[in-house]
């Protein structure tokens, strides 16, 4: 039977600390991939991971069994994220999409069409503000709930909606310049 | 329906809790209203590109990485009052030669090497010529020296056990670790 994530925690603080690999093993997948959608690369995606374990670890003792555990190390994964964004740390952040993705469409124009849109809308989405981006990756990428999102970011469930729908709303409205840009360029293009 | 309120029920159609007579609605608006109609398809496919990302898998190393770098004995109170311990009368040793030693530097002319060479002279020399008078004192007065050595050595023990108790409270109180924290 798997452990509770709490009994591995008691046992980390009553001085196993071995047990707390794991914790490693059991949210390593879910932290590198927010990571590196986040960071855009998989160097900076595993210092974060990397990072994200050792504080966890060591303020053990300040997590509040009376919420999960994946949403306490997952809150420390995107403020980390947020603070190093704020550092400048990271020179460049962008959603990595990848774009060789095996497609199911049959003509090469269909493909060439398919990765111009992928471009686009991942573009569209480094375009957002940190804080709407991780809300977009949390909710839409990883498959959380507005409850756990607002435990992880320690904001009310309805600013949580909220900024979710201004994120979208944002997102649309990138998606929109970008498209309106692309037209009158290859409007532009097609006169010559 | 105006464009505002089908802005609201594409969220709940996103987020799935839309009601089936507000579906048909904001599908009905849909038809009518070129931009939202536009906002929409853009807004779903960008959604269902995110929700279709392949999930990464990380380093294998990752939990090699992450033991390696974290005190694998911080929660353990024994280790760390074990380890305390060696470090205070370490500290505590330090500190009495220290203080010896700043005392003869401070009382003499002499350069660190001279003085050095001088010590480590009238060292061997104190240990050759009293170190039989030594034994012949302890020997006449044993109850003597053994309450003198048990003073001292209690003193010691004292200052050892106070500093590592001021380092164990040290880590409770601030998270006052030697390795990183």
């Amino acid at each position: 039977m798997n452990e509770q994530d709490i009994e591995i925690v008691n046992k980390c603080l009553s001085g196993d600390g071995d047990s707390f690999e794991k914790l490693v093993t059991k949210y390593k997948k879910k932290i590198y991939n927010i990571a590196y959608r986040y960071t855009g690369n998989s160097e900076d995606a595993l210092d974060v991971t990397q990072e994200v374990f050792i504080k966890a670890y060591n303020s053990l003792k300040q997590y509040d069994p009376k919420y999960k555990f994946s949403s306490w190390i997952l809150k420390i994964t995107t403020n980390y994220c947020l603070d190093l964004k704020k550092k400048k740390k990271l020179t460049t952040v962008e959603l990595n999409i990848d774009l060789d993705n095996n497609e199911t469409s049959t003509s090469a124009e269909d493909i060439y069409i398919h990765k111009e849109n992928k471009e686009l809308i991942a573009n569209s989405i480094n375009s957002l503000p940190d804080e709407y981006k991780i809300l977009i990756i949390l909710f839409h990428n990883q498959n959380h709930s507005y409850q756990e999102i607002s435990e992880m970011l320690q904001l009310p469930l309805t600013k949580v909606k909220n900024r979710l729908y201004r994120a979208r709303n944002m997102l649309k409205d990138a998606l929109k310049n970008t498209r309106r840009e692309e037209s009158k360029w290859t409007a532009k293009q097609l006169q010559y | 329906m105006d464009c505002k309120t089908a802005s609201i029920l594409m969220m709940e159609y996103i987020d799935g809790e839309i009601k089936e007579l507000d579906k048909i609605e904001l599908f009905k608006h849909l038809e009518s209203c070129k931009d939202c109609n536009e906002a929409f398809l853009l807004l779903s496919e960008s959604i269902d590109m995110i929700e279709s990302m392949d999930e990464i898998e990380p380093p294998e190393n990752i939990e090699t990485l992450v033991m390696s770098s974290i005190d694998v004995t911080k929660y353990n109170v024994k280790v760390r009052i074990k380890k305390s311990i060696i470090i205070s009368s370490i500290l505590v040793v330090f500190m009495i030669l220290g203080g010896y030693l700043f005392n003869i530097i401070l009382n003499n002319s002499l350069s660190l090497k001279e003085l050095l060479i001088v010590n480590i002279v009238k060292l061997v020399n104190f240990t050759v010529l009293t170190l039989p008078n030594i034994l012949a004192f302890i020997e006449q007065n044993l109850a003597l020296v053994l309450s003198g050595t048990f003073i001292i050595l209690s003193g010691l023990f004292a200052s050892t056990l106070f500093i590592a108790v001021a380092e164990v409270y040290l880590f409770k109180k601030f998270k006052f670790n030697f390795r990183r924290s």
